[in-house]
């Protein structure tokens, strides 16, 4: 047993707004800069869509994440043969138009136009060229169903659901959409690090970070094909590759990184996992339906004696534990089995779990004439050309699980490789803490039905409390539990920290040198 | 409590580690030595370029300005005294310094005004030690290993040799490059690194000075041998046989990359699209 | 080997200080957004090196109480997005002045050896000139000027427009003062001082929930976000909590995990419904159909059929359920009519304030008892009677108020209903109690009785009641409402059941939230009152968990007892000039001439009033004293009191005899009779904190037609049907004003067509305070770095604008200046008891009596060199007056004269006096804070004590715990502080308990502010029976085809017409701009314009092409998004867009700059909000009055072939 920590995250999906507070709180630190601009490290994205780069999950197109053959797992698109033959020209790369070109506008024209015969008005132009541009293209171009022709249409997620689905997937009765932000998931099994010629992307041992030494890249972008998420960005600038840092200079603080910190829906929690690196293959090898299974599996209790023992010999520091066993992330993945992994099925063991959402119920239409009815109306009033009566009514409070919006197959695309089972056993828990607190709170539903129902979904009232209260209730340092960082040691093994103490921060500021 | 030492910092990679690089520049001395010294002298004659003493009376600063920042600009742009100035220095470019800011430019001719009126600068290297020719014809085609495993130089240049196979094509030709740049101009050339491609090659994996000797030498010597005008049959021979290689390769190469994908995956959407008149 | 491999190398990682060096910052200040988001967000602004680099969101707020989620983090991904605009090329770094007016200005000033104000005159009077200037506004050529050289100008603007035409025809506008309350009253305070007028704008904005002020009497009143959470079923209508609550949607996702219930009513797939238990897609604007038979199947089951105690007892204490109307005969039936008055019984014909004392019946005696609590009480001479406590008013007696006549009745009648939706009339059985009033027997029945009818509830009374539930042709059935909703009655019913069962249980926690997606259409107010009916039959108002609450726009301005003087300059002067702006801009910007008769184009009865052109009613709301209007007269106000005092006045009641006369005789003409006379147009126009000419310009293409004589693209024609009353003149004036001067940190559209562009500090640039009603914090706004470049705060703008006048005017306007002002009959006065019915003096129906049967009037004197003095010093009024709001009062002598001689405060020496300064704002700051009862527990205390007298009760002890409190504008930057309970405001919140509107009025009955002191299912007044809305009731949208947005536009051929709305957008409005980068990038780079999949294969439109969105009004250039989410026959385009960012040329109009959304909008006024003196129907500023809704508009959305720029 090889006990490693990693910062772990969960995204309760149900609350997301889709607000992005926490793309720009990203932005505005780290990527608002020359050759950075169309990165977003964080970026929310509305599901069903096609996301962005548009269509990342499609790795026939991409190629990215883990292949298995023969019970092996290797690279899709940038392995070690591969990415030989294609180091001087990487073919699934995405191009800047799967991203977006980015732009900004004459704003100075507005102030400083001569007197004309009409109203002057800023233009927009690329970032890139400096020249006027015809925006076709943002990091965000899909939101709230935008575009649906032409995007939620061809979500990648479609592949197995039938065109009948499909279509009423956009219908009155049973159309829905929800929000999935995405940052890097800093995964156990990086592809973006195996595939790397020059070395530049590690691990960080203490926390789990996977970062790209931006003195070292030199640019082969193997990584950005690599990534199956799509979370590794070229600069063209600086020529280098960046990606999200999970804001460990925030993280070093005792600060959330940004976009937790900013997350308004408080959707965001965040606290180290301990697991076992000496199966990180063998989890990423199992078979599709067996891969969450096998990546909870090497995720260790804290409380468990001879994984503390094993972890303090490790190196694993004290107050990493105490975290580790104060981690919420611990509570909701693996106590509760409420989180998820993201496209599990691309293999690398990805270390931010989502709760997926619940979604309202759904609803029958009548088609009627109501031409007649129409007719009824007093003169000077408006008339619809509605041709339906809409009926959302149900049996119960809620509706049942029957009764959800999209086909549960879009939702275990997303969260668990296509099984439909797991989703189903994690929306009986979130519903059976709803229907349980009614019972506490009104009293309208009977104390027999709220007790099967948390019987039928694995959980008691004292759990069933304990899930309402981390989602309903956490402050701050209960949704973040951030190990301390002991930057003071780390300091120590290149110099006296007392003098760093005196001398940080001194010196020029010096522009990234170009790679290549 | 070593461990924990460890843990800290611990990076788990999967293949290869990568190396550093530093390099920051600041000051007109610094900026001086990192982007001019190679070439130019401060009132000790010229060298690759002219010497730089007093060079602000010579041309506004704009100019001066203008032309350190993309030196061919200024001399395509039709402007006489650059034109006559690329001529008479055997018209060999001066690198663009785009990176260099105006404060650090205004640093730069500081530091060159005040150098002018004081003792003056020399070049880094301003006497050679004597050198081997036969040693430096070792050390340019890469039989013997520069000291600080610096790349050969016919890995990018070539010189008119017999019995020995072409260098590379990225950089000049060098076989009468002590004519063009005399012999101080060359040494200043590799222990100054003007060049782009030669800084990244060479900053980390310095050539000594006692290695500049003996390429300076052996250049000499090519330089007196070879004929005025080279013939280029080597040259013309290995682009028809690296065109038909890279046809070849691109034949293979499209097999590799039949799957490749092509283009923005909504290009279908985008030509739709009207676009401004 | 392990599949991982570790290196131990220290030095591999020291690059990474290259993200931490990025990371470290110099100093982060507390700081928030004034921008009428609601939010009211603190956050942590990071200043690197002097530089503003981000900010991330404070996370200190004290948790309020264990069992409510906490406030952190606040702020969105606007707010977010702030900082870009400190150093953006859009920032506005110097006082810019369009060339064009600055060459004219000094070759007349050169002319005239340098007098500025005869060069401004001269430069007026030269049409030729003026109209050159008019032109190229809004066409580029800004020019940087000097502060001293645009003062001059401005100074020069303000002395020859009050000296030739009175100084209420400069103007100022500056929306929603709690967004950042100093730079507001900066502007008020400089205006008042000067005489000028200030523009209303919550009403303006059509935020103002005109619902609010006919049931509750309040302006708004609402639970803070926090409260959601103790809701245990919501209804949301109309307000898109993620879009415009983001920093609050929290406390709705948290409260579903805790078992609560939540109904999402929207008829697009709002981002809300994904939240949503339940979506009900009604047809767009119909929602008031919805409630209406909810509340339909509420009162047949659970009050007639059921009973339920809980509902019963509620409806009977807190409502005004028990009152008698009476009915009133027409024809062959009746139709309700006035509430009894208590002194049309001979008993108490004689009884003070008898007109506004009302009736009820006691159950144990059977006798007739007058209800304490109702606004005669209010405004007795004594005291003591004005609460909700059942007892007799006349007799101290208890009672025992009988709700129904069903089995106390002596007949029953049938009563006429009309049902406005199939244009329906019902005759409906009502039990009747045949009253002896001094005039004879008159049939009166209850409130709760005419409701039973009203909503179609049948109780064996006979008559055309519903048959049953399904029964489609019958008000107000599951059934009739499929017809507007298009929701099945299952839904309905499911809906109705959970809600009253909820409600039941849980003793009120049931709760709407409601917002500009239902405010902004045509009939909100009915829509309101709809869903306001569910909630009180069901006992949830006043409960926290429930309530109407309602949210558009930042209105709550806390500590608005000790601000509301400093910013109106009542520490100096008296009275103000307030203006109601949706009657302004609708005459102003000649907008009325396309409005036939009211009738024409709204489902209305027929009748003497509806039969009007609304331009006409307002000229009669404006002489009776309903509705202020500015300028006041044809006359120059300075100038009539030198007149009178020419004609023999010897002292100011002589002078406002000498004007009473005058427009006696008519002589003296009111200004609004005939708006588009030379002499009445409004001159010069300051725009503070707002985008006036766009963002809230409905009409936008008239103002710039009228207003500003600059090109439009309005095609529309005069209406046929004229007003009568006010003048016709067959061509419209263009560009009435003369100077338009914006302060502004940014060139946005209003910037771009003003003619003085000033440069303000940002928000995190000034000191200032905000407050919302999303939240019981104070928050400041912190300086973190200096204004940039030579900008300035606001009040420093201001005052410097006042310094530059004051010094102009001792060389040409010395004299001291007698102001003859107008005033409206004001609400929270005894002014809200002079009009029980309708008489118009003008006509000669009554006496004129100034402040009863008409306007009031006043003289104040105006020393035009000292403006600059007093704007800087706290008057003595405060000192001598006190302070106080919403109808309390208290004093504050102590507190006023510690600020005269403590060394915490600052002073300046004001004619041998020393006074208080607020010289800086953070001086201000510290005197709003100090002087109000939310801020200052003694404060707190005295104004309670006050209530006690007031209304006989005991509740001082509700500011126990905030004896001490005393808040500092330092104690603000260090921590969020929550404020007191205070009387100022209705919801208690003392132990943590969160913010619920009317806490106070149910706990400690204390009445509302109406005319019965309760909440109100009838409203009596002539003008609401005349319009049909006395009764709770539905009125369709008014179709397209008689609205008028399309007239032109179909004759150049029909096409199809789509709903145009403008909700909320997901990227500005809230706590930022449209054309910030971030939010432009984060979505389409444009605002586009939304269309359902269906209509843009019908209109042959693919996503992201271009389009046009045009009708008689103008055109909208945009892209197109299609998209499955939107319904069928409306397109959205969310609010709002700048017309200076990537807009086209319009292809339709003859290759002009396409417009903004407002563009295509033009104002429609409901001519019932316009009634005055009569209970909560008086008026007050951004209280009362017609609102500005748009969302009735249609449009015409056309794919555009040519792109030019």
């Amino acid at each position: 047993m090889d006990v490693r920590s990693q910062i772990a995250m969960v995204f309760h999906l149900d609350k997301c707004i889709g607000c992005h507070t926490c793309s720009i709180a990203c932005k505005n630190i780290w990527t608002d800069r020359k050759g950075a601009e169309y990165m977003w490290w964080n970026n929310v994205e509305t599901k069903p869509g096609t996301g962005y780069p548009s269509k990342w999950e499609d790795q026939e197109i991409y190629k990215g994440g883990w292949g298995k053959r023969n019970g092996k797992i290797h690279l899709k698109g940038a392995g070690k043969r591969r990415g030989l033959v294609n180091i001087f020209y990487n073919p699934n790369l995405p191009v800047i138009d799967d991203y977006y070109e980015p732009f900004t506008y004459k704003y100075l024209d507005l102030i400083e136009s001569p007197q004309g015969d009409d109203q002057p008005t800023a233009r927009p132009v690329s970032l890139i060229t400096g020249k006027p541009i015809d925006i076709k293209m943002g990091p965000n171009w899909d939101d709230d169903l935008g575009g649906t022709p032409d995007y939620a249409r061809n979500d990648p997620n479609m592949k197995n659901i039938t065109p009948e689905e499909q279509e009423v997937m956009f219908q009155l009765e049973k159309m829905a959409m929800f929000y999935l932000p995405r940052i890097c998931n800093h995964c156990l099994n990086p592809a973006c690090v195996a595939s790397c010629p020059s070395g530049a992307i590690y691990k960080r041992g203490e926390d789990g970070i996977v970062l790209i030494n931006q003195q070292v890249c030199r640019a082969w972008r193997m990584c950005v094909t690599a990534c199956p998420y799509k979370k590794s960005y070229f600069n063209w600038h600086t020529g280098k590759s960046e990606k999200c840092i999970l804001c460990y200079p925030r993280l070093e603080a005792g600060l959330a990184p940004a976009c937790m910190h900013s997350c308004v829906g408080r959707i965001r929690y965040l606290g180290v996992l301990l697991y076992d690196a000496d199966r990180i293959e063998e989890a990423a090898s199992a078979d599709d339906k067996d891969l969450i299974k096998s990546q909870m599996d090497i995720i260790l209790d804290p409380f468990d004696e001879d994984v503390i023992k094993a972890a303090k010999e490790n190196g694993i520091a004290d107050s990493t534990l105490h975290a580790a066993q104060a981690s919420p992330i611990y509570k909701f993945v693996k106590q509760w089995g409420l989180a998820l992994p993201l496209h599990p099925e691309f293999r690398t063991l990805p270390m931010l779990f989502y709760i997926p959402p619940l979604l309202p119920v759904m609803a029958s239409v009548k088609k009627v004439d109501n031409t007649t009815e129409a007719d009824k109306k007093a003169p000077l009033a408006k008339k619809w050309n509605n041709d339906w009566i809409y009926d959302t009514s149900t049996e119960e409070l809620w509706g049942k699980l029957e009764q959800i919006r999209f086909p549960l197959k879009y939702i275990a695309s997303l969260f668990s490789a296509g099984d439909e089972d797991v989703i189903k056993e994690v929306w009986k828990k979130l519903m059976a803490v709803r229907i349980h607190r009614r019972r506490v709170t009104v009293g309208d539903i009977t104390n027999e039905k709220a007790d099967n129902t948390l019987s039928e979904a694995g959980i008691n009232a004292e759990m069933a409390d304990a899930i309402y209260a981390l989602t309903s209730l956490p402050k701050f340092e209960e949704r973040f539990v951030i190990p301390a960082a002991h930057r003071e040691q780390a300091i120590e093994m290149m110099d006296f920290t007392g003098d760093t103490k005196g001398a940080t921060g001194f010196g020029f500021k010096s522009k990234v040198k170009r790679g290549v | 409590m070593k461990s924990l030492f460890r843990n800290l910092f611990i990076t788990a990679v999967f293949i290869g580690a990568g190396q550093l690089t530093a390099f920051s520049q600041s000051g007109g001395d610094a900026i001086f030595k990192a982007n001019c010294s190679a070439c130019h002298t401060i009132g000790k004659g010229k060298l690759v370029g002219p010497d730089l003493s007093n060079v602000e009376n010579r041309r506004p600063k704009q100019w001066i300005v203008s032309f350190i920042k993309s030196s061919q600009t200024v001399v395509k742009s039709g402007d006489k005294y650059a034109d006559s100035l690329f001529k008479a220095f055997n018209q060999m470019p001066m690198p663009d310094h785009p990176n260099l800011t105006n404060a650090q430019i205004d640093e730069l001719l500081a530091y060159i005004t005040k150098q002018s009126s004081s003792a003056g600068t020399a070049t880094a290297i301003t006497e050679l030690p004597p050198g081997n020719a036969e040693t430096g014809r070792l050390l340019f085609l890469g039989d013997v290993r520069f000291a600080n495993r610096g790349a050969a130089c016919n890995s990018c240049h070539n010189v008119d040799i017999k019995g020995s196979l072409s260098g590379g094509a990225l950089g000049k030709d060098l076989t009468h490059a002590i004519t063009r740049l005399s012999a101080s101009g060359v040494a200043a050339i590799v222990s100054g690194l003007p060049f782009p491609q030669m800084k990244e090659t060479y900053t980390a994996h310095p050539v000594k000075p006692q290695e500049i000797a003996d390429i300076v030498a052996f250049l000499t010597t090519v330089d007196k041998q070879a004929p005025a005008n080279p013939t280029n049959t080597v040259g013309a021979y290995l682009l028809f046989g690296g065109a038909a290689g890279l046809t070849i390769l691109a034949i293979l190469y499209s097999l590799f990359w039949i799957k490749r994908k092509k283009g923005p995956v909504n290009i279908r959407i985008f030509n739709r699209q009207l676009k401004s008149a | 080997m392990s599949w991982i491999t570790d290196i131990i190398s220290p030095k591999t990682r020291q690059w990474e200080e290259f993200y931490r060096n990025r990371f470290q910052h110099d100093r982060v200040v507390r700081s928030t957004h004034g921008v009428n988001c609601t939010g009211g967000c603190s956050w942590q602004i990071h200043v690197k090196e002097g530089i503003v680099v981000f900010e991330t969101q404070q996370l200190d707020y004290p948790l309020i109480d264990n069992n409510l989620p906490p406030y952190e983090p606040r702020g969105c991904q606007r707010g977010i997005s702030y900082s870009w605009y400190l150093y953006s090329p859009l920032r506005i770094k110097y006082p810019l002045i369009r060339g064009t007016l600055l060459d004219a200005f000094r070759e007349e000033k050169n002319k005239t050896n340098g007098d500025p104000v005869a060069a401004w005159e001269n430069l007026q009077n030269n049409k030729e000139k003026r109209t050159r200037y008019q032109q190229s506004r809004g066409k580029g050529g800004f020019r940087r000027s000097s502060w001293d050289e645009v003062l001059e100008i401005i100074a020069a603007s303000n002395i020859y427009t009050a000296r030739k035409y009175g100084p209420d025809r400069v103007i100022g506008f500056s929306p929603i003062p709690a967004m950042s309350m100093l730079s507001h009253a900066a502007g008020h305070r400089f205006l008042q001082l000067f005489g000028g007028v200030n523009l209303s704008f919550y009403d303006w904005y059509c935020d103002l929930p005109p619902a609010f002020p006919e049931l509750w009497g309040e302006q708004t009143d609402v639970c803070e976000s926090a409260d959601w959470y103790n809701a245990k079923m919501i209804a949301d209508m109309g307000t898109n909590l993620n879009m415009t609550r983001t920093p609050d949607c929290h406390f709705f996702a948290e409260s579903r995990h805790n078992g609560t219930k939540a109904v999402v009513f929207s008829p697009d797939f709002s981002q809300l419904c994904k939240y949503a238990d339940q979506w009900v897609p009604l047809n767009a604007g119909s929602d008031g159909a919805f409630w209406m038979a909810v509340t339909h199947i509420i009162l047949k089951e659970y009050h007639h059929e059921k009973q339920t105690p809980y509902f019963i007892d509620y409806v009977k204490r807190y409502t005004d359920s028990p009152m008698l109307v009476r009915l009133d005969k027409a024809g062959d039936t009746y139709t309700a009519g006035r509430m009894v008055r208590a002194n049309e019984l001979p008993k108490w014909k004689e009884i003070e304030n008898g007109d506004w004392k009302f009736l009820s019946i006691d159950e144990k005696t059977g006798e007739y008892v007058v209800p304490k609590g109702t606004m005669g009480y209010r405004w007795d001479k004594n005291g003591g009677k004005w609460n909700m406590k059942y007892e007799c008013g006349e007799t101290d007696l208890n009672y025992d108020p009988v709700l129904t006549l069903l089995d106390k009745k002596d007949e029953v009648l049938q009563v006429e209903f009309t049902e406005f939706g199939m244009g329906k009339k019902a005759l409906r059985g009502v039990p009747v109690k045949w009253v002896e009033t001094s005039e004879g027997k008159i049939p009166a029945t209850t409130v709760y009785d005419l409701i039973m009818a009203q909503y179609g509830v049948d109780r064996n009374l006979g008559g055309q009641y519903p048959k049953d539930y399904t029964d489609p042709d019958a008000a107000y059935t599951p059934a009739w409402q499929e017809i507007f909703t298009g929701i099945d009655s299952k839904t309905v019913l499911q809906f109705a059941h959970e809600w009253a069962e909820t409600a039941n249980l849980t003793e009120g926690k049931c709760m709407i939230l409601v917002g500009a997606g239902v405010n902004h259409w045509y009939h909100q107010n009915l829509t309101y009152r709809a869903g306001a009916m569910a909630l009180m039959v069901c006992g949830c108002v006043g409960k926290n968990g429930g309530g109407l609450n309602h949210y558009v726009g930042q209105e709550k301005l806390a500590p608005v007892d000790s601000w509301g003087s400093i910013a109106f300059a009542k520490d100096w002067v008296p009275v103000s000039r307030l203006q109601q702006a949706p009657l302004w801009h609708y005459i102003n910007t000649c907008q009325y001439r396309y409005d036939g008769h009211y009738s024409d184009y709204n489902t209305v009865p027929q009748n003497k009033w509806t039969e009007k052109h609304v331009a006409d009613t307002i000229f009669t709301a404006v002489r009776n004293g309903w509705m202020p209007f500015y300028p006041q007269f044809n006359a120059n106000p300075l100038e009539l009191s030198k007149q009178a005092v020419a004609s023999g006045a010897k002292n100011d009641e002589e002078i406002k005899a000498y004007v009473l006369e005058k427009l006696k005789s008519k002589k003296l003409q009111y200004a609004v009779s005939d708006p588009e006379e030379e002499i009445n147009y409004p001159r010069v126009w300051y725009i503070w904190r707002g985008n006036a000419l766009l963002a809230s310009m409905k009409g936008h293409e008239y103002a710039l037609k009228h207003y500003l004589g600059t090109h439009h693209n309005a095609i529309a024609v005069d209406a046929d049907e004229k007003p009568e009353e006010v003048k016709w003149h067959d061509v419209a004036p263009v560009g009435k004003l003369d100077l338009v001067v914006d302060l502004n940190f940014r060139m946005d559209s209003s910037a771009l067509y003003s003619d003085i562009v000033l440069p303000a500090a940002s928000w995190y640039e000034k000191a200032d305070l905000n407050t919302t009603d999303m939240h019981s914090f104070i928050h400041p706004l912190g300086q973190a770095i200096a204004p940039v470049w030579e900008s300035k705060t606001d009040w420093d703008i201001f005052k410097h604008i006042a310094k530059a006048t004051s010094e102009m005017a001792k060389k040409y306007f010395a004299e001291v200046q007698k102001d003859v002002v107008t005033m409206p009959l004001s609400h929270d006065s005894p002014d809200e008891i002079t009009q029980p019915v309708i008489k118009d003096w003008y006509k000669g129906e009554c006496e004129v009596i100034p402040g009863k049967t008409m306007h009031k009037l006043a003289v104040v004197e105006r020393d035009y060199t000292q403006i600059y003095e007093k704007f800087i010093t706290l008057g003595e009024g405060v000192r001598e007056k006190g302070l106080g709001a919403h109808g309390n009062h208290y004093d504050c002598k102590q507190e006023y004269d510690e600020m005269c001689t403590s060394h915490h405060f600052h002073h300046r020496k004001y004619q041998d006096k020393i006074l208080p300064s607020i010289q800086e704002d953070e001086w201000a700051a510290n005197a709003v804070l100090h002087l109000s009862t939310l801020t200052n527990g003694k404060l707190t205390e005295r104004a309670y004590k006050f209530m006690e007298q007031k209304t006989g009760l005991v509740l001082a002890d509700l500011s126990e715990g905030s004896k001490d409190v005393k808040i500092r504008y330092a104690d603000l930057l260090a921590q969020p502080h929550r404020y007191n309970t205070t009387p100022v405001w209705s919801g208690i919140i003392n132990n943590g308990r969160a913010y619920a509107a009317y806490t106070y009025n149910v706990e400690r009955l204390v009445p509302w502010r109406t005319l019965t002191g309760r909440q109100h299912f009838y409203l009596d007044q002539e003008l609401y029976i005349a319009y049909g809305e006395h009764l709770p009731t539905f009125k369709p949208a008014p179709s397209p085809e008689v609205y008028g947005d399309l007239r032109e536009t179909w004759k150049q051929g029909k096409a199809k017409a789509l709903n145009y709305v403008t909700p909320h957008g997901k990227w500005h409005i809230h706590s930022t701009y449209m054309e910030n980068l971030r939010m432009l990038t984060l979505s389409r780079g444009i605002e586009p314009c939304w269309l359902s999949e269906k209509d843009a294969k019908e209109l042959g439109i693919k996503d992201n092409d271009w389009v046009e969105v045009h009708n008689d009004h103008g055109v909208y250039v945009t892209r197109a998004v299609v998209s499955s989410r939107i319904p069928y026959g409306v397109c959205i385009v969310y609010h709002v867009p700048e017309r200076t960012v990537g807009i086209p040329k319009s292809q339709l109009r003859g290759n002009r700059r396409g417009g903004g959304h407002n563009s295509v909008t033009r104002i429609h006024l409901k001519p019932n909000f316009l009634n005055g003196g009569y209970g909560q129907f008086s008026y007050h500023f951004n209280y009362w009055g017609p609102v500005a809704p748009q969302r009735d508009t249609h449009v015409i959305v056309k794919k555009m072939e040519k792109l030019v720029w």
